[in-house]
């Protein structure tokens, strides 16, 4: 037995113990997000508030993915502070590769309203042509290692024929991005606007709001 | 509860099973395992009721896949083969084996593949199993060890896999051990 969870878990019984673990595992180990409809203990507001408490205690929280789908992401305090101390930060290369993914498979198709709602997923892959010039300044294999890197994080995911005129694979995000909370995902947002515009108005007025909400020494 | 261990598991989450030195204090809910050396040790979080991935089989859910699973999962079996020659005892931290030995059981569980072959197919597996922490593999000193992650494995599933080690190939390389 666990000793992080025991005061949470001992007062259940043996079937709402059993739900609240299964529903555990399915939010942190599985790969895609967990529909209410499989699981009990997200779809009853008591043992929701409870598995919410068992996140919270391993720095996690719940996410809602869509209607009735939930996933787990970290807490955004518990995010900031991992990548203050640089633990589990993507590295510089994987960290380029994953944003040219998200800067032509959501954030052009957002711009020019081909991708609606406040979301990571898209049907738009990038495609080899987006990656030529990484490929060519890093070579071929340095890319495919990342591809390798940020597909086994579930960062990216692999699309077969968007563009049958080059070799090699397209790629659209992966479900990780599904468990980033509404404050990440705000985040990431912004970080590709100031990376991409970053002489623009918009970059402008993200700069001063970070720099006014910055805690003064 | 403390938020020192909501940081530490958040980290382990991040970043795999964390070495630190043995002085640091065992977060709350966390498996420490303290190396040979006794200098340093790993901290692995224990889930609740030490419930596995295995569970969302059953939920018919996904779990991240892995790259050549079969491949992959032949070479763990062939180290744990090779590295748990006590399966009495604890599977963690085992006794180290070589790259050669953890092949020549690879080749027997694959044959016909051809040196080539085995070594490209067991050469990324190895590099997966090593950056997952399932294995510690030194190319260098060409040495395999077992992983801190094997200690996560649960006392109902380790009577599987010690049955499955009894069944495996030894190394026809002359220094495994029957358990």
């Amino acid at each position: 037995m666990s000793s992080l969870f025991d005061d949470l878990l001992q007062p259940l019984g043996d079937k709402q113990r059993d739900a609240l673990v299964t529903a555990w595992a399915a939010l942190e180990y599985g790969s895609e997000p967990a529909s209410e409809v499989a699981l009990p203990a997200l779809r009853d507001a008591a043992l929701r508030h409870l598995l919410e408490q068992m996140l919270r205690r391993t720095g996690r929280t719940l996410v809602r993915a869509d209607a009735y789908r939930w996933t787990s992401g970290y807490r955004d305090d518990i995010a900031a502070e991992l990548a203050m101390n640089g633990w589990g930060v993507l590295p510089p290369f994987e960290r380029a590769v994953l944003t040219l993914v998200l800067i032509y498979s959501v954030a052009i198709p957002r711009a020019e309203g081909r991708l609606t709602g406040d979301t990571w997923q898209s049907s738009h892959p990038a495609t080899p042509t987006h990656f030529r010039r990484l490929s060519q300044v890093y070579g071929r294999q340095r890319l495919t290692d990342a591809f390798q890197w940020l597909r086994a994080a579930g960062l990216v995911r692999p699309v077969r024929g968007a563009d049958p005129g080059m070799l090699g694979a397209s790629y659209v995000p992966g479900p990780a991005l599904l468990r980033l909370t509404p404050t990440a995902r705000q985040r990431l947002q912004e970080n590709l606007i100031l990376a991409a515009g970053p002489d623009t108005a918009l970059a402008t007025a993200i700069t001063v709001r970070r720099n006014v909400n910055r805690p003064r020494k | 509860m403390s938020e020192d261990a909501a940081l530490w598991w958040a980290r382990a989450r991040a970043e795999g099973p964390l070495r630190v030195p043995t002085a640091t204090r065992t977060p709350a809910g966390m498996l420490r395992l303290v190396e040979r050396s006794g200098e340093w040790c790993w901290l692995l979080p224990r889930p609740p009721d030490d419930v596995t991935p295995s569970v969302l089989r059953e939920l018919r859910l996904r779990i991240l896949p892995v790259e050549h699973p079969n491949e992959t999962g032949r070479v763990l079996a062939a180290a744990l083969r090779c590295c748990w020659t006590d399966v009495q005892a604890a599977v963690w931290p085992g006794q180290p084996s070589t790259l050669r030995e953890v092949l020549d059981v690879v080749d027997q569980l694959m044959p016909g593949r051809g040196p080539e072959v085995l070594q490209r197919l067991g050469t990324g597996a190895l590099r997966r199993l090593h950056a997952n922490r399932w294995l510690d593999v030194d190319y260098g000193a060409g040495r395999v060890c077992l992983g801190p992650r094997v200690a996560s494995w649960p006392d109902p599933d380790l009577a599987a896999l010690r049955e499955l080690c009894r069944e495996l190939p030894l190394s026809r390389l002359g220094q495994g051990h029957d358990g």
